[in-house]
């Protein structure tokens, strides 16, 4: 019978799934880091660099094979992100609901989900459960759930719309498409990933925001996991492909390159070592022990919005997107910088003869080799910002996303897998356009790009040295 | 003809082979490399075996010839993914120029270590005299071996996945393409390099080329964060073998 994973809005109480991930979590915080079952082991299994860590390194540590055949195994700018980390999480449950029946719990333990995108009750959603937010429980003792260092002291990291919007869900196709497009829901085709370049599209929105609005050890992947959070954001994220292509009815990437081609290597609760495929982990239920969400509904019914925008971005790929316009070398250097690209006339009408004809092409913004070192500002992306003085209140300006920092600073290691390359987001810009165009204010030969810092909370104070190797605009 | 021409360009483009190739525009790259493989086993073979045998006959421009051919050959399916890089993030009308661009400063590169290699080689082989090139064989392909190892060649190896913004018309976007290429050919050598050498400094035939080449191509395309040293150790191994077989003089 598989396991329920539930809403931790739900939880909360003496005896529940919740209660019992801290007593377990606190059990794992006490194995030593060479047990594969240990809570700093599993987090090395996602990241780990020695000059990151912020526990003790004068103790034993697995061999160098071992941690070379098991650590920074995380698949990230790939299409094997989902996959991994769902094999990742069943294997962490099974440990942790192991512990949970050591410790006289209940032997049917789930791992909660945290939806920040549920709409309604002012927010709610987005507040950090309350079990996560005190240094110390209601006896006195260190809360296992707790730990320093996040971008608030509070259960309140004031993340936005944006951040938790499930436009991702509107895309189609597991797969990204060319060099320049959509970077499908589950990512883009890749091998072996732990040094991926492009984001994917759950992976971007609302993935990464997480990681980044939480901080702290969140928002590194080289401690991410060592955040109890972290788990129930991406059981979360494992729930929202679960709604794409159950509920939504969408299909999986059926080329064997991804289904039995590639291979995982992690331990289950005794510490044997297991083999996932993809392919192996698209069935919940025949996971391990098998599990199952509380709800799987689909949040984009009640969103007219995003009703329209899964039609808009709807259309096939082409055989080959088209650049047409970009600037290179932006140095995010102030609060506010807006960057013009001048579009190619020739590569633009010669996109719209291949497209046009069909339908009104897809736009890509594409923010190319963002790199950036230690910590760093969040800046949020507008197109059609008004020149100073030229204040169109009619509407505020179109917001289409923002940049994307987790991994970023270790993707600008020239000494790192990445080789200094940074990281890739692409933005489809698609209905902000259509939007423009209905107004009779979109411009065929030039699109105005504004990255605006946000200044609130934790993010006032970074230091803007962001630096974006190219943005560009494509046609597809 | 002019004519006759935009027609088959036009039904080129406009059929499966052009789509075809649209999609991956590396394919003249490594048409290159399969000529240069072609020349090497069939229409220079004197040339290359003397080349490979150890002692340079003939004079230096030969020499660097016969080094020229092997770079065209071995070299071009290492960089595929970047050279699709180069072609994808170029405007549609420059993508092949800019491709030819980033392959100059590639190539140019390892030419030039091809030249100061072989400059040491004529040198060392002036002041120690003829010398069974079996006997360097046991150092040359030990230190390649240990190179394997050495976080020095990891490093130069993940930078060979890596990318730069490029600029996207004009004289920048042709120096942004061809400083791309020399950055990635210099990511290469530093990577490479001991490999590339063992050809020069000992005996051995295209069946140890062909065994570097895999080496080659095995560590720029595995599916592993850490290089799996395990089969490049195995194909050195039996490059060595080859080596120092006395069949192969």
């Amino acid at each position: 019978m598989p396991r329920t994973r539930k809403n931790v809005s739900t939880l909360g109480n003496p005896g529940d799934d919740l209660d019992w991930y801290g007593k377990a979590v606190a059990a794992l915080q006490n194995r030593p880091v060479t047990d594969p079952t240990s809570w700093r082991y599993l987090s090395a299994v996602h990241g780990y660099d020695p000059s990151s860590d912020p526990n003790p390194t004068n103790v034993p540590f697995p061999s160098n094979a071992d941690q070379q055949r098991f650590w920074n195994e995380c698949q990230h700018q790939t299409w094997y992100f989902l996959p991994w980390h769902r094999a990742y999480l069943v294997c962490f449950e099974q440990i942790i609901a192991a512990a949970v029946a050591q410790l006289g719990g209940p032997a049917d333990w789930a791992l909660p989900y945290w939806n920040y995108s549920a709409p309604g009750n002012n927010n709610q959603a987005r507040l950090l459960p309350e079990a996560f937010v005190d240094a110390t429980l209601s006896d006195g003792s260190a809360n296992p759930l707790f730990v320093q260092g996040r971008n608030s002291s509070t259960d309140d990291f004031q993340i936005p719309d944006a951040d938790v919007s499930l436009h991702a869900l509107t895309d189609s196709r597991f797969t990204g498409g060319s060099t320049g497009a959509h970077p499908g829901f589950g990512g883009l085709q890749t091998r072996f990933s732990h040094f991926g370049q492009v984001q994917g599209g759950v992976e971007d929105v609302p993935h990464n925001q997480i990681h980044d609005d939480i901080g702290g050890l969140m928002g590194d992947p080289l401690t991410a996991a060592l955040d109890p959070i972290f788990w129930l954001h991406h059981s979360n994220i494992d729930r929202l492909w679960e709604v794409w292509w159950k509920t939504r009815g969408n299909q999986n990437e059926t080329n064997p390159n991804w289904t039995t081609n590639q291979s995982f290597e992690l331990h289950d609760a005794s510490g044997n070592v297991l083999t996932f495929t993809p392919g192996q982990v698209i069935d919940t239920t025949q996971l391990l022990h098998g599990y199952v969400y509380d709800d799987i509904s689909d949040p984009i019914a009640a969103q007219p919005q995003l009703v329209a925008r899964a039609a808009m971005v709807a259309p096939a790929a082409s055989p080959q997107p088209d650049l047409i316009g970009a600037q290179e070398n932006v140095a995010l250097d102030a609060p506010q910088k807006t960057v013009p690209i001048a579009f190619r006339a020739p590569a633009a009408q010669q996109a719209l003869r291949r497209i046009a004809p069909a339908r009104s092409p897809r736009v890509f913004l594409n923010l190319e080799n963002v790199t950036g070192r230690g910590r760093l500002p969040k800046y949020d992306v507008y197109i059609d910002v008004p020149p100073p003085g030229q204040d169109r209140s009619d509407r505020p300006p179109l917001h289409v996303g923002s940049i994307s920092l987790f991994g970023v600073s270790a993707a600008s290691d020239p000494n790192g897998p990445h080789g200094g390359s940074g990281l890739t987001s692409v933005i489809e810009i698609t209905p902000q356009v259509e939007q423009l165009r209905r107004e009779g204010r979109w411009d065929e030969g030039r699109l105005h790009v504004t990255f605006k810092k946000r200044e609130f909370g934790h993010w006032a104070n970074a230091p803007m040295q962001l630096k974006i190797g190219r943005v560009s605009v494509y046609y597809d | 003809m002019a004519a006759a021409l935009r027609i088959a360009a036009s039904a080129w483009s406009s059929g499966p082979a052009g789509a075809w190739a649209m999609r991956h525009p590396e394919w003249w790259t490594l048409a290159i490399s399969a000529a240069a493989w072609l020349y090497l086993i069939v229409g220079a073979r004197d040339h290359a075996m003397a080349l490979c045998t150890g002692a340079p006959q003939g004079p230096f421009p030969g020499a660097f010839f016969s080094w020229l051919a092997m770079t065209l050959a071995m070299m071009p399916p290492l960089v595929v993914l970047s050279v699709r890089h180069v072609g994808f993030r170029s405007l549609r009308d420059r993508r092949h120029i800019a491709i030819a661009e980033f392959l100059a400063g590639y190539l140019g590169l390892w030419l030039a270590t091809g030249a100061i290699l072989l400059v040491v080689f004529f040198a060392a082989d002036a002041a120690v005299g003829a010398m069974d090139r079996r006997l360097v064989a046991v150092p040359a392909y030990g230190a390649a071996m240990l190179w394997q190892f050495t976080s020095t060649k990891r490093r130069a190896l993940w930078r060979c996945h890596r990318t730069v913004p490029l600029a996207m018309a004009g004289w920048r976007a042709d120096l942004s393409c061809m400083r791309f290429g020399v950055g990635a050919g210099l990511d290469c050598v530093s990577s490479c390099w001991l490999l590339m050498t063992l050809p020069l400094l000992a005996p051995h035939s295209f069946a140890i080329m062909a065994c570097v080449q895999t080496t080659m191509l095995h560590e720029r395309y595995q599916r592993a964060r850490y290089p799996r040293r395990g089969p490049s150790v195995l194909l050195l191994a039996a490059a060595f073998a080859l080596a120092v077989s006395p069949g192969l003089a």
